[in-house]
C-alpha cells in the first residue's frame, strides 16, 4: 500500500472519556443476558456492545465508564470467572463512514502499521467506533488523520460533560 | 457544576423498529499483530465488491486476535478466501431511541425480549443511540414482534385521547 495514501473526507472525530472494556469469555457457562441484566440492575450504562455467536453462544465485549468499574465489579461478582476487564480503554468515533469499506480498511491498516491496538469495533449506519489503549488515544487520532481529511477548523470532540441516568 | 434531570418512561421508547432481510455476514479472525494485513484485505475487498456494507463490528478472539464481522447486503462475488466464515442469508432488526447512549438497560432489554420469545441471535451491536440485532434467516419478523412487546415505537404507541 502507498505510504502516503490520498485522504478520505469525513465529517469529524469524537473521543470518549476513559472506559473499561468488559469481555464475556466464550463457553463460560454464563449468558450475555445475565451479564447485561446485572449491569442494568446496578444502573451501569454500557456505551458500546459488540457480541457474536460465532463460537455457538453470544459472547463479546461491552464498554462502561471507568468511574463505574468498582460498581461493575460488585454487580458482576457472581459471574467474575466468566469475564475479564481491560483498562484503560478509549473509543474513537469516526463520522460519517458512509459505508466506505475502503475508509475502514485504511483505518485498520494505519492503526496496525502504527502498532496501535484495536480492542473492538462497532458501527452504526452513520458512525464507526473503535476502542484502543486510552493512553494512546492521541496517537490513534494522529494515525487516523493521516488517512482522513477533516472539515476546516475541526478538532476532535472530547467529552466535556456527561449525561447520567439516575 | 452538576445538573440533575429525571427522565422516566413506563416502557422504553424507540423511534421505530426496522428490519432487513437477505443479508450476508462474513467473519474473519485476525491476529493482533496482523491488523494492518486485515486493513489491506478490506481495502482490496472494497475495490472488488459491488454491494454495500451494512455494519462492521469486532471483538477480541482468544487467545490473541480480533474477530472481525462484516454485514453486507449481498454475498461477495469473489472476495472470499479459506478461513473466512460466511453466514448467508441472515437478517437484521434495528432501532434507535432517545438518549440511548446515556442510558442503562437498553441492550439488556433487547436481548431479554428476544430470549423470552425464543428468537436466536447471531450478533448484537450497540453504539450511540442505535441497537442492531442479527438473526438467522426467517427470524427477523419474530424478532421485531418480540421487540414490539417490550419496547414502544410510533406504530405501537397509543395516541392519548383528548377530552
Amino acid at each position: 500500500m502507498d505510504a502516503s495514501p490520498p485522504q478520505l473526507p469525513i465529517g469529524g472525530l469524537k473521543l470518549s472519556s476513559e472506559l473499561v472494556q468488559i469481555r464475556l469469555l466464550p463457553n463460560s457457562g454464563f449468558s450475555v443476558r445475565e451479564m447485561l441484566r446485572r449491569l442494568a440492575e446496578h444502573r451501569i450504562n454500557v456505551t458500546m456492545v459488540s457480541l457474536d455467536a460465532a463460537d455457538g453462544e453470544l459472547t463479546g465485549i461491552a464498554c462502561i465508564f471507568t468511574e463505574d468499574r468498582a460498581l461493575a465489579e460488585v454487580a458482576l461478582q457472581p459471574v467474575a470467572c466468566a469475564i475479564d476487564m481491560l483498562s484503560p480503554v478509549g473509543a474513537v468515533t469516526i463520522f460519517p463512514h458512509q459505508a466506505r469499506l475502503l475508509l475502514i480498511g485504511k483505518i485498520l491498516w494505519v492503526l496496525g502499521r502504527e502498532g496501535l491496538p484495536v480492542y473492538g469495533m462497532a458501527s452504526s449506519h452513520s458512525a464507526l467506533t473503535f476502542t484502543t489503549d486510552y493512553r494512546r488515544l492521541d496517537d490513534a487520532v494522529s494515525a487516523v488523520c493521516r488517512i482522513v481529511s477533516l472539515p476546516e477548523n475541526h478538532a476532535p470532540f472530547r467529552p466535556e460533560f456527561r449525561v447520567k441516568q439516575l | 457544576m452538576e445538573t440533575f434531570a429525571v427522565y422516566w418512561e413506563p416502557i422504553i421508547k424507540t423511534y421505530g423498529i426496522a428490519e432487513r432481510i437477505g443479508l450476508c455476514l462474513i467473519t474473519l479472525d485476525l491476529p493482533f499483530g496482523r491488523i494492518s494485513d486485515g486493513g489491506d484485505w478490506l481495502t482490496h475487498f472494497a475495490s472488488r465488491f459491488s454491494g454495500s456494507l451494512v455494519l462492521i463490528f469486532s471483538r477480541p478472539a482468544s487467545p490473541s486476535g480480533l474477530r472481525l464481522h462484516l454485514l453486507l447486503d449481498r454475498v461477495p462475488e469473489n472476495g472470499t478466501f479459506p478461513g473466512l466464515r460466511v453466514d448467508n442469508p441472515v437478517e437484521l432488526v434495528y432501532f434507535q431511541g432517545p438518549h440511548y447512549g446515556d442510558r442503562y438497560g437498553i441492550a439488556g432489554a433487547a436481548v431479554t425480549a428476544l430470549a423470552e420469545q425464543g428468537v436466536p441471535l447471531l450478533a448484537v451491536v450497540c453504539t450511540g443511540a442505535s441497537v442492531y440485532l442479527i438473526t438467522p434467516k426467517g427470524m427477523a419478523c419474530a424478532a421485531r414482534n418480540a421487540l414490539g412487546k417490550a419496547f414502544s415505537s410510533p406504530e405501537t404507541a397509543t395516541t392519548p385521547t383528548i377530552s
